[in-house]
């Protein structure tokens, strides 16, 4: 469970991104933060495996106190929440399963992590990894020849190896075309119905949010203006969130 | 005293307040934006004038005592020992060069893998992307710009009044120097590197080393070896003249020999060095263009 008490944020450098953000997230939900880009859901997210500190208010995962981890007790924390990112984040100039095993590192001892020694047990973590999300025959492709969406595929599938009850996704689709998209969405649903993981997914396009979500969370200016159900929201709802009438760009499937 | 500091550094900011409406600009509709004040210009024209005092300070005078006319008049001594050198190159004398070469070489790899070696944890240590606010990298990077004032031929000549004459004393300067130059040229690489994969690798519960062995090494990897090797094409030039200092290799028998005049010996150990400079740099060539 992930609860939130009175949490505000200030950047140094007087950036207000939260004001007095209160929620409980329940283990297994699927939840998808909307609201238009610098309204605070990337820092809501980051908040949540202390990426960013936060500056009033507490934060509370599985009975921790999130903002008060430090050093090791972070790091194993860390080991059970997943991030994927909008731009992939992926080891470049080399291969897929490295990508992935790079997710076992924190397990290892720390010469054979430091020489990228992996144990056989190890590597069959990440190849079932990548079997999950459907590509486990591009293992040993170098990482930088595929799509962005397998590309962004690799990054659930190190995000998986690690294991985690969470998974905190900021944008995963922003960049990717609609029809991959929707792919990765999916992806994520299945992931959080067959293995019960958590999932919080920041999301600029509505339609897929209402789509694969059970909840959704709306930001405006850093306060949650809407927090419910995905059946409920209205168009009504949705302009108070976006703080104006939605436009072709919060839409990924414009023709619907 | 004190009226005229305050009446100097009033007057400075009345200067950047009457700088400010140039910086300011007005749109139509009346909001106005103004750029921050740049000290950039100030400190050029400071730099500027602390150079030109050196100019004329040390090299001005250095010109007056070296005076233009030597180089004219001595020119013809140039080609003569050239002539020289041709005509007699003397063959016998090779024995003698192979242990010296031997040396050269020896100190040259010697050097550059030691001092490659201990530049490794530095550069991570010096990369500020790497170690978050920490001031260790500043730390780092001063005393790395002390390290590199230095030539190595500097470092030979006071490693040889501590340690005496010898090889020892020439992989020890070439280490000296290698660390200086590898750690700077890779600390600017790793603070170059794309971080997103290190920031994903930290989120999963890596430590630092961890993500960086993960994430950045395979990033870097290609153009570390490619500076290596690069490096050692300058080490091995380098340490044949580190035997004109006595730090072992073939500069300390050219010494001698061009001392005792015999340019027949040192024609042949230029062209041996030639030899082994070519066949170096063709193959450090060959192996970073595979590598990049």
């Amino acid at each position: 469970m992930i609860e939130f008490k009175n949490v505000g944020k200030t950047y140094p450098n007087g950036v207000v991104a939260l004001k007095n953000v209160s929620l409980k997230i329940e283990p297994g939900e699927f939840v998808a933060i909307i609201g238009l880009s610098g309204a605070g859901k990337s820092t809501l997210i980051r908040l949540v495996n202390k990426m960013t500190d936060v500056t009033e208010g507490s934060i509370v995962v599985e009975k921790l106190n999130i903002p008060s981890l430090k050093g090791k007790a972070l790091r194993h924390y860390r080991r059970k929440v997943g991030m994927v990112f909008q731009s992939f984040n992926l080891i470049n100039r080399t291969s897929v399963i490295n990508n992935v095993l790079a997710a076992r590192v924190p397990d290892m001892n720390p010469i054979s992590s430091v020489f990228g020694f992996f144990s056989k047990k190890d590597k069959l973590i990440a190849l079932e990894a990548l079997h999950k999300v459907g590509i486990l025959e591009k293992a040993y492709i170098r990482a930088d020849q595929l799509s962005g969406g397998q590309q962004q595929r690799v990054a659930l599938a190190r995000t998986l190896a690690q294991n985690p009850s969470i998974i905190l996704a900021d944008e995963p689709v922003a960049s990717l075309d609609p029809i991959t998209a929707n792919q990765i969405m999916s992806d994520f649903e299945r992931i959080n119905k067959n293995e019960n993981i958590t999932i919080l997914v920041n999301m600029h396009h509505v339609d897929l949010a209402l789509k694969y979500a059970q909840r959704v969370i709306g930001i405006n200016e850093g306060e949650i203006v809407y927090d419910g159900s995905t059946s409920d929201i209205t168009e009504n709802l949705l302009k108070t969130i976006y703080g104006r009438e939605l436009t072709d760009e919060d839409i990924m499937f414009k023709d619907k | 005293m004190k009226t005229l500091c305050s009446k100097i550094s009033n007057y400075i900011k009345t200067l950047i307040k009457r700088n400010q409406i140039h910086r300011t600009a007005i749109l139509k509709d009346g909001t106005s934006i103004t750029r921050p004040f740049s000290y950039s210009l100030i400190s050029m024209i400071i730099t500027l004038s602390i150079f030109m005092f050196f100019w004329n300070l040390i090299v001005s005078a250095f010109f007056k005592r070296f005076g233009v006319g030597t180089f004219f008049s001595n020119f013809s001594n140039f080609f003569t020992i050239i002539k020289r050198m041709v005509l007699e190159v003397n063959w016998s004398y090779f024995n003698n060069v192979l242990g010296p070469m031997a040396d050269t070489i020896r100190i040259a790899v010697i050097g550059t893998i030691v001092g490659s070696l201990i530049a490794i944890p530095f550069s991570i240590l010096a990369s500020q992307n790497i170690m978050g606010k920490s001031k260790v990298p500043t730390i780092i990077k001063f005393f790395l710009s002390i390290i590199r004032t230095f030539p190595i031929l500097v470092y030979a000549l006071i490693l040889s009044y501590i340690f005496g004459y010898g090889p020892f004393v020439g992989v020890l300067a070439t280490i000296i120097f290698t660390f200086g130059i590898i750690t700077k040229m890779m600390y600017e690489i790793i603070e170059t590197t794309d971080m997103g994969a290190f920031i994903a690798i930290e989120a999963t519960g890596a430590t630092k080393l961890q993500a960086f062995s993960a994430a950045v090494v395979p990033q870097i990897m290609g153009r570390f070896y490619s500076i290596v090797l690069y490096n050692f094409e300058i080490n091995l030039r380098a340490s044949a003249i580190l035997g004109f200092v006595n730090a072992g290799g073939i500069g300390r028998i050219m010494n001698d020999q061009m001392a005792l005049q015999r340019y027949g010996d040192v024609a042949l150990m230029v062209l041996a060095l030639l030899f082994v400079v070519i066949i170096v740099q063709n193959i450090s060539q060959y192996l970073r263009k595979r590598l990049s």
